[in-house]
């Protein structure tokens, strides 16, 4: 009777780690865990494979960021970060110019509920776009009469749910629009 | 044949009007306006996080609109059916049109981000 190693490391640099009766080991430190949390990180971690799946069958060498965690929460957040990374590159290489753009530097997080942005989060919004441009072609002017960028779910919405809101001009988002809507009814 | 009133916010600033589903969607990467195509109408909207864009569909003898239209086109309705739709919503609103080939008309208040857009049909 020993640790248990619940699964491999998705990157070097990430350390494995094991659960054993209400203990983890993480980075060779034995952590109390409780069955919440063994249970979120059981969910996190299959949402994390099955995005890097969803990656790897288009791009077999991508690697996520590296993230290092010390504590279970950190592994959790760590699982969730790559899975939503791995999500986002998914879609970027399911739906050509529809997913995180070339200019894509900083973003806004995006609403938990479905409600509109307010005008801090407007702002960053076209701060942003200001400084990078539009996340998709780079153009630094939005083309929208009240000179706001607009903000670009990412996941988009119809896809899934989004976690960020890049700055999109008025032609990348109109075009985004129509390609999504492409055969989809 | 009733005139149908709806406050809509697309996430893509723009909506579609179409004969039938699975369509091209007409857009442009230099111009800004309405689109047309054979098969479907792109119309602009207002941003989303701003508010709504009302929108109005009816056949024209029961739309009340003396200016020029701001798009005149003839669409292809194979299905006797016209489709508003946009890039999240499978259907806003459907109006049965007698023919094959619809005269469609929009009227917007502003060309790029309008408020109000109202479509004739017929």
């Amino acid at each position: 009777m020993g640790w248990r190693r619940c699964r491999k490391p998705t990157n070097p640099r990430q350390s494995s780690w094991t659960t054993w009766w209400g203990q983890a080991r993480i980075l060779g430190r034995g952590q109390a865990i409780t069955p919440a949390q063994e249970a979120r990180l059981a969910v996190s971690t299959s949402r994390m494979q099955e995005a890097l799946r969803a990656v790897h069958r288009r791009e077999p060498n991508w690697k996520p960021t590296p993230q290092a965690c010390e504590t279970v929460d950190g592994l959790i957040r760590a699982n969730e970060a790559i899975a939503r990374e791995a999500t986002l590159r998914a879609l970027q290489r399911r739906l050509t110019r529809t997913g995180v753009g070339p200019y894509a530097k900083e973003w806004v997080a995006a609403p938990a509920t479905n409600r509109r942005l307010n005008r801090t989060e407007q702002a960053e919004v076209d701060r942003i776009g200001r400084t990078y441009g539009c996340h998709w072609c780079g153009i630094k002017t939005p083309g929208t009469p009240r000179d706001h960028f607009i903000g670009d779910h990412q996941v988009p919405r119809s896809i899934g749910k989004p976690s960020r809101i890049y700055p999109h001009c008025w032609w990348c988002k109109i075009s985004q629009g129509g390609l999504l809507s492409k055969g989809r009814y | 044949m009733s005139v149908q009133h709806m406050s809509i916010a697309p996430e893509y600033v723009s909506f579609y009007v179409a004969g039938r589903r699975n369509v091209d969607i007409p857009v442009h990467m230099n111009r800004q306006g309405i689109f047309v195509s054979e098969d479907c109408v792109n119309i602009p909207a207002y941003y989303w996080s701003d508010g709504d864009t009302h929108v109005t569909l009816g056949p024209y003898s029961e739309i009340a609109e003396a200016r020029k239209p701001d798009s005149d086109t003839i669409l292809n309705t194979p299905n006797q059916e016209l489709i508003l739709f946009d890039a999240n919503e499978p259907q806003y609103a459907v109006a049965h049109v007698p023919s094959t080939k619809t005269r469609i008309r929009v009227w917007v208040d502003h060309p790029i981000e309008p408020s109000n857009v109202v479509i004739a049909w017929g």
